[in-house]
């Protein structure tokens, strides 16, 4: 099949003497090492970890940043800095962007295209993944593997050896020729018609939840990305190495994508940008967002377009990474990054790219879209079947065709090359494109006139700034700059498949649970699976609680008549694992239990792994126990939560430290993990841009006892307050310890704080100590009372905060499940469409992220009991008493 | 009377000394043995040379024990590897005499010979590499590394890429002969032995000794794999159920019908059965090429078994395939066109029941010819009027005259005729003549001395109760108790009466030949195992997991009761105690919760693990069957720190 040039305009002319090329063999750019710095961090554990930065596309860590803060002492100074690097880096691209760009326009668009589905031989229309081999197409669906071959699909299910029916990844080893498959359940290998299966019971992979396999084409070695880390896998040796965020950079440990070309790895991981690894060094390198916010994007082409990597390839020497807030393209000297409302792309929401060449195609919930970095050539099915190509050149649109045939939805989860054609997963099958060598050139009449794209967010027509989580104006970030891109404006969205599916005929309606459950008489976990915290009170605490209030409300349910007369059921499971493995236990809830949603707990490493298996298996959750403020900060459209977080509790106690108590010099002494780290930095945070800087940050492990050396140190600042971030029983005991060396600073803490255990390990010592509340227990309530007697009834014990929020969370759960019938999408849907929901704990308000962003309350410590205050109004009074 | 007392008196003292010595040598065989000391003489443990001392260089003779034989494409020569010599060997087949000798590397396992004859590849099982040998300069020109104890191994047609087997690898060795240099390794089955090529030259075969790794009753399935000659990879891998020690392939010229040797056990039956003679059965597997139908019959007869089949090779024209059994020291002269007949017309059911009949073999079977000890590869002359058998534990080869079934020359290519102690020792471990019918050897459950990879239920206690897992006989000297439940104090205890009496359902051993079984097995040691450096240097994962298995305390500082401790039971050399403990393994069919400690050398080739073989994997000791921290403290460790400890097992 030969190419010929097709006419685009005159916007196309300067490509006039297009080549014969198909796949668009373009001139390699070398990559260039961008200058590196060289810096040291202290990791969770407290070991010191080498990060090496790249000086165009990383920014400066928290750590530094705190110091940066502590020097200047005004606000202006962390705009000005940002800036003068930001300016660095457009003056670095603008020298380095010398060399021609290629055009994807030189590639004829696929114009012809054929579906397969269930009705075909396909196992499920659900199909997350594709790879080619040769004339074979393997496809990875939701119920087990396919091939297509010969024009015809063959099977392969559980009961051939595949360990889960739920295929996310393949590879076809290039040293080996076997099919390398990645499953909800572990890895295989598919050799001559054989599974051979590895777990992370059975071998050294470090969890079961497979994202994604690649083979290094120049060693015999096994990339997994997983749910708790990636893992390679020596086929020579057999042995398995596991990088997390213990050996690595990586901030996260959720692995979601591997690319390997040229010596590199590159892992995509969520929360956590790209990781480089060069093989022969062993040396790894971390590509992060620079702006270090989750809500904005600061500057075009800064950079990796967010911090959660959905899916990177490397493929000519140029990295791409797919986020589901845009795009990004590294070459090796400059970023670019794109976005739906500037380019051709056709959704934010990226769930997968491949490169081929030098052009990208992207997986979005809205299309498929393929790029040369430049130019743009987007594939829509249209309601009326038929499809639509849509040319853009840079940010102008250059022309829209329509096709006969279109893919077979617009909800396309994966993509790869098989000579002239190509092959999308969707959510309704898979499609064959082949190209089109016969559109020669766009008819003058299918030619609409160049036009500038526009929407919310570009920088045309650059809306006013949004208060993402009901932000106050003084903690905006960057709210002196003009701010290029802005996230969660919009409720997330799900636009894939399913809704049509009739209510299944069932005795029982399932809702799942996941918190942490302790069970003294189960054996004790394996290596790898244990959180560390089992056997301590600490988060455990809070699981029994939760679960005796999401029982009352399936019991109340119930006698309410259930679900069209059929009774509600709880399944329970529990999370007193290490993160990862919480994937796995998803899993089960979605294949094995058939939960219809799941209320989850409190830690939050652990609801970041659930929302990202969620997004996969399509399950509702509602959090009830979290306070992570990055919980929702990922758009995916399968989680909400019913009570208020970090970054409301910062915004109230802030507040009320620096304006009603007028103090101004703040220490702070937090756990150091995860639920730490998030919760920490809205509020250090909040107090430089307040122009009161934290003093000093010192850190401790769950299970501390002694406190000596942090206090010790913060003995020697000139710290007028303590702020304390942690679980109740190591805050009451650092409590009792700050007063017993006779230190009389007032003390604050986040609503954890609020909870017997604090009181039971500081006693005395807890006078006076103030905590954020998520809501008043004391109030006049006529719901919260009949709650709290119900619960008191049923199980003799008081309700603590967690238990009335999960008490509310399963309420809205069976609401949900009430108004959409047995269906996950639609009841997802029902969830989505939330603005307020009233339950026991008040009326909550749901925000564009279907956040709860009620405003916490305050509680005091007097006479050995909280008292409970409104921040404004009693707040104030209760200063002028002091 | 002075010199009656001169005489009396130091007669009187060497009487008395030679009382007491032996006294103390009765006290110290008992001790040591658990036998009477008629049946065990000094020597018999005393002698045991390893190969490194003088007196071992004088009291044991080399023998050259020729594995496999090829003739070249003219017939005027053979070529067989002598796996005790390492060296190849080179016999004149006009005048029935060995000719030369060229040096290889350790244990020569296999050859091929290239299409022009002048170059020969030998698989070095012991030092991981092929050599390429200048039959023309009668000297190794280069070598090529390939992966752990390579053994069979084939040329593709045009003589560009050789396929090599190896053997604990697990994998094929792909090596691309214009590159010198391996250029991919393929996963076969476990333990894969021997290749042959379809005669078109497009599809390989390779059997797997072993099994598939499994645990629990199911039982052993293995494996032949496809390869795809000129794509290089895997094309399919065909399984053949209830059945083990697949070692010899061949092909039929015709391309339509694949034969390969095969033993049937009946592990997991009490092994009463072998007083009924069924125990092991011996047989072939049949791949039809063209309608994909794989059957099993056997070569065995109701009363009269041939154990150990080891290798196959048909005639030129296809008439005739003939298996050496190296148990029970005779070939079997395959009809091939009566065998095609009775498969064709077998509809499946019928196939079903052909792989335990014992009645059908005399329907395919043209004759059984005797041959010296321990008869391993065969070859067939390209006239087809001969076939060459390596009598492994004769030093010889033998001829076989096909017109007349019946030996007609044997071709001695040993350096001595004596027999030792230890020699003695692996005939009898390798011969199938002291047991019930001639069913099984002590090699059928111990190829190459070490693992069949299957459990077995022994004890006449009913069906399925305290089944127990093969353990290696590699290094076991200086591990006793033996049996799972440390029953024997020795391993003449091992090997003796009661073996006899559970197992081999024939007269126990006579003294001095159960003094040379135990000299041999004593005798016996591991491979190189490939998991360990040359120079002993540790990688950083193994550093970590010895830092692990040595620690007394845990992560966060508790210290572990040295009962808990990996190194406390598992103490060098042998990374055993020698002592029974409860780690939480047993199951509700045990009636013992107490097991003998086993050692760990080269721990990573003899999976499955526990005593019943419930882990198939390493991991899976801790990851399943460790919940209540009952083998060992490993409640704290992250899945890196198992990581890391199985990485250091592996180099034990």
């Amino acid at each position: 099949m030969q190419w010929k040039h097709r006419r685009m305009g005159t916007a196309n002319r300067q490509n006039a003497r297009a080549p014969d090329i198909r796949w668009a063999p373009i001139p390699r750019l070398e990559p260039k090492k961008a200058p590196t710095v060289r810096t040291r961090r202290r990791g969770e554990d407290g070991r010191l970890l080498d990060t090496h930065q790249n000086g165009l596309g990383t920014r400066p860590r928290e750590g530094s940043i705190a110091l940066l803060s502590l020097r200047s002492r005004r606000l202006c100074g962390e705009h000005f800095f940002r800036l003068g690097i930001y300016s660095l880096v457009l003056f670095s691209a603008a020298v380095a962007s010398g060399a021609p760009e290629p055009d994807v326009f030189t590639m004829p668009p696929v114009a012809r295209w054929t579906t397969f589905s269930l009705k075909d031989g396909l196992p499920s229309d659900k199909v997350l993944t594709l790879r080619v081999d040769g004339d074979r197409v393997w496809a990875g669906t939701e119920a087990g593997l396919a091939a297509y071959e010969g024009g015809r699909w063959r099977t392969w299910g559980v009961k051939d050896g595949l360990p889960h029916p739920v295929v996310l990844s393949l590879d076809v080893c290039p040293r080996t020729g076997d099919l390398w498959v990645g499953t909800m359940g572990g890895l295989a290998r598919f050799s001559g018609g054989k599974f051979e299966t590895f777990t992370q019971l059975s071998s050294g992979l470090s969890n079961d939840f497979v994202n994604d396999v690649e083979c290094d084409p120049d060693e015999d070695q096994i990339w997994a990305a997983t749910a708790m880390g990636a893992s390679r896998l020596n086929l020579r040796t057999g042995e398995w190495t596991i990088f997390t965020e213990q050996n690595t950079p990586m901030a996260e440990p959720w692995t979601y994508s591997a690319s390997i070309e040229g010596g590199k790895v590159y892992i995509g991981a969520w929360g956590a940008g790209v990781l480089e690894f060069e093989k022969q060094a062993g040396r790894w390198r971390e590509y992060r967002d620079p702006d270090k916010e989750m809500e904005i994007d600061l500057l075009p082409d800064d950079g990796p377009v967010h911090d959660v990597t959905a899916g990177v390839d490397f493929k000519d020497g140029v990295l791409w990474q797919a986020s589901y807030f845009g795009l990004a393209r590294y070459d090796g000297r400059t970023w670019r990054t794109y976005f739906a409302e500037d380019s051709g792309l056709a959704s934010n929401f990226v769930q997968f790219v491949r490169a081929h060449g030098r052009i990208a195609w992207c997986a979005t919930d809205k299309g498929l879209s393929t790029t040369d970095g430049s130019n743009w050539a987007t594939y829509r099915r249209r309601e009326d079947g038929k499809g639509e190509i849509t040319f853009t050149r840079g940010k102008e649109r250059a022309a829209t065709i329509v096709t006969e045939t279109a893919m077979a939805d617009n909800f396309v989860l994966g993509v790869d090359f098989q000579g002239d054609a190509v092959w999308v997963a969707t959510e309704k099958g898979v499609s064959r494109g082949e190209l089109d060598a016969t559109m020669a050139g766009v008819p003058a009449n299918d030619t609409i006139a160049a036009q500038p794209r526009g929407g919310a967010g570009s920088r045309a027509t650059t809306p006013p700034r949004f208060a993402y989580a009901a932000t106050p104006e003084e903690f905006l970030p960057y709210r002196h700059l003009d701010i290029y891109h802005q996230f969660f404006t919009t409720p997330p969205e799900f636009l894939g498949a399913g809704r049509d599916k009739p209510d299944p005929p069932v005795d029982e309606v399932r809702i799942g649970f996941i918190g942490p459950l302790e069970d003294e008489d189960k054996p004790i976990l394996p290596p790898g699976f244990r959180s560390g915290v089992r056997g301590d009170p600490k988060v455990a605490l809070f699981g029994r609680p939760m679960l005796r209030a999401a029982q009352l409300a399936v019991e109340d349910a119930n006698r309410a008549g259930g679900y069209r007369g059929k009774p509600f059921r709880l399944v329970p499971r529990t999370d007193l694992v290490q993160w990862g493995q919480t994937s796995n236990e998803l899993a089960q809830f979605a294949y094995a239990d058939g939960v219809w949603a799941l209320l989850s707990a409190v830690e939050s490493n652990h609801q970041h792994v659930l929302a990202r298996a969620a997004l996969k298996a399509e399950v509702p959750i509602v959090n009830a126990g979290s306070s992570d403020p990055t919980l929702l900060e990922h758009a995916i459209p399968w989680i909400v939560r019913v009570r208020n977080d970090d970054r409301q509790n910062a915004y109230v106690l802030l507040d009320h430290i620096f304006r009603v108590r007028r103090l101004s010099h703040v220490a702070v002494l937090r756990v150091n993990d995860r639920d730490g780290r998030v919760g920490i930095a809205e509020f250090m945070q909040g107090a430089r841009r307040l122009n009161h800087p934290i003093v000093i940050e010192q850190r401790f492990k769950n299970g501390d006892t002694d406190f000596a050396e942090q206090l010790d140190n913060i003995g020697r600042t000139n710290a007028d307050a303590l702020f304390l971030l942690g679980n109740p029983t190591e805050l009451g005991l650092i409590v009792k310890a700050v007063r017993a060396r006779g230190m009389s600073l007032p003390i604050f803490a986040f609503d954890r704080c609020v909870h017997p255990a604090f009181l039971e390990a500081a006693g005395p010592a807890a006078e006076g100590v103030v905590a954020t509340a998520s809501f008043d227990p004391d109030r006049d309530d006529p719901a919260w009372r009949a709650f709290r007697e119900r619960y008191r009834a049923r199980f003799g014990a008081e309700p603590d905060a967690f238990s009335a929020h999960a008490y509310d969370g399963t309420n809205l759960i069976i609401a949900a499940i009430r108004e959409a019938g047995l269906n996950r999408a639609r009841i997802r849907d029902a969830l989505f469409a939330k603005k307020t929901f009233d339950g026991v704990t008040g009326t909550i308000v749901f925000d564009s992220t279907v956040n709860d962003v009620r405003k916490p309350t305050l509680a005091e410590v007097k006479n050995g009991r909280f008292h409970f205050f409104r921040p404004d109004g009693s707040a104030s009074e209760l200063a002028r008493t002091r | 009377m002075l010199w009656a007392a001169a005489v009396a008196l130091p007669a009187l003292v060497l009487g008395a000394t030679g009382v007491a010595v032996h006294g103390a040598a009765t006290e110290h065989v008992r001790y040591y043995t658990g036998a009477e000391p008629t049946a065990v003489g000094c020597l018999s443990c005393h002698y045991v040379g390893y190969g490194g001392t003088l007196a071992d260089r004088i009291a044991r003779p080399r023998y050259r024990s020729p594995l496999n034989v090829v003739v070249s494409a003219d017939g005027r020569r053979l070529y067989a590897t002598a796996s005790q010599g390492n060296s190849l060997l080179v016999v004149d087949l006009e005048t029935r005499r060995l000719a030369q000798e060229i040096p290889v590397g350790t244990k020569p396992h296999s050859i091929a010979l290239a299409p022009d004859g002048r170059r020969a590849y030998v698989s070095n099982g012991g030092a991981d590499s092929i050599a390429i040998v200048d039959l023309d300069a009668g000297r190794v020109a280069a070598t090529v590394a390939v992966g752990d104890e390579p053994a069979g191994l084939a040329l593709a047609k045009d003589g560009t890429t050789l396929f090599v087997a190896n053997w604990f690898g697990n994998d094929i060795s792909v090596i691309d002969l214009a590159q010198g240099a391996e250029v991919r390794r393929l996963r076969a089955g476990s333990n894969p032995y021997d290749l042959a090529l379809a005669p078109d030259g497009k599809r390989l075969f390779v059997t797997a000794q072993l099994s598939y790794p499994k645990s629990g009753p199911d039982p052993p399935v293995s494996e032949v794999t496809v390869v795809d000659v000129d794509r290089r990879v895997v094309h399919a891998r065909t399984e053949l159920a209830n059945a083990h020690l697949l070692e010899g392939v061949a092909v039929a010229p015709q391309g339509d019908l694949a034969l390969i040797t095969l033993v049937r056990p009946k592990n997991l039956l009490p092994a009463i059965q072998v007083a009924r003679g069924w125990m092991m059965t011996n047989g072939v597997g049949a791949l039809d090429l063209q309608t994909g139908r794989v059957a099993q019959v056997l070569l065995d007869e109701v009363n009269a078994f041939y154990a150990d089949p080891c290798d196959v090779v048909f005639t030129p024209d296809g008439r005739l395939a003939f298996v050496s059994h190296s148990g029970a020291d005779v070939i079997t002269a395959i009809d091939v066109g009566r065998l095609r007949a009775l498969l064709a017309s077998a509809s499946s059911d019928q196939l079903a029941t052909f792989a335990n009949h014992l009645g059908l073999s005399k329907q395919y079977v043209r004759a059984r010819i005797p041959v010296g000890a321990n008869p391993k590869g065969l070859a067939v002359s390209p006239d087809g009027r001969w076939v060459y058998v390596a009598e492994r534990l004769a030093d010889r080869i033998a001829v076989i005259d096909v017109s007349r079934m019946e030996v007609a020359a044997r071709i001695d290519v040993g350096v001595t005729t004596r027999e030792t102690v230890l020699r003695r020792g692996e005939r009898l471990f390798n011969s199938a003549s002291r047991t019930f019918q001639g069913q099984f050897s002590c090699r059928s459950c111990h190829p190459n001395n070490h693992v069949d990879r299957l459990q077995y239920d022994f004890e006449p206690d009913g069906l399925g109760r305290n089944i127990v897992d093969n353990r290696t006989l590699l290094e076991i000297d200086g591990t006793a108790p033996f049996k799972w439940d440390g029953k024997n104090t020795s391993m003449y205890m091992q090997c003796g009466i009661r073996f006899a009496r559970f197992l081999t359902r024939i007269e126990p051993f006579a003294p001095d030949d159960l003094n040379a079984l135990v000299a041999f097995m004593r005798s016996l040691r591991n491979p190189p195992n490939s998991h360990r450096a040359s120079d002993g240097m540790l990688t950083p994962a193994q550093a970590r997991g010895k830092a692990l298995f040595e620690r007394t305390a845990m992560r966060d500082g508790r210290p572990i009761a040295p009962k808990d401790r990996c190194i406390t039971c598992h103490p060098p050399p042998n990374f055993t105690n020698r002592q029974k403990f409860d780690v939480g393994s047993s199951s509700p069919s045990d009636d013992k919760k107490e097991f003998d400690t086993p050692q760990l050398r080269n721990v990573y080739q003899s999976a499955p693990y526990l005593h019943d073989g419930k882990a198939t994997t390493l991991e899976e000791i801790w990851t399943r069957f460790n919940p209540y921290d009952t083998h060992g403290i490993t409640v704290d460790l992250s899945k890196v720190d198992l990581n890391d400890l199985i990485e250091y097992l592996k180099t034990l």
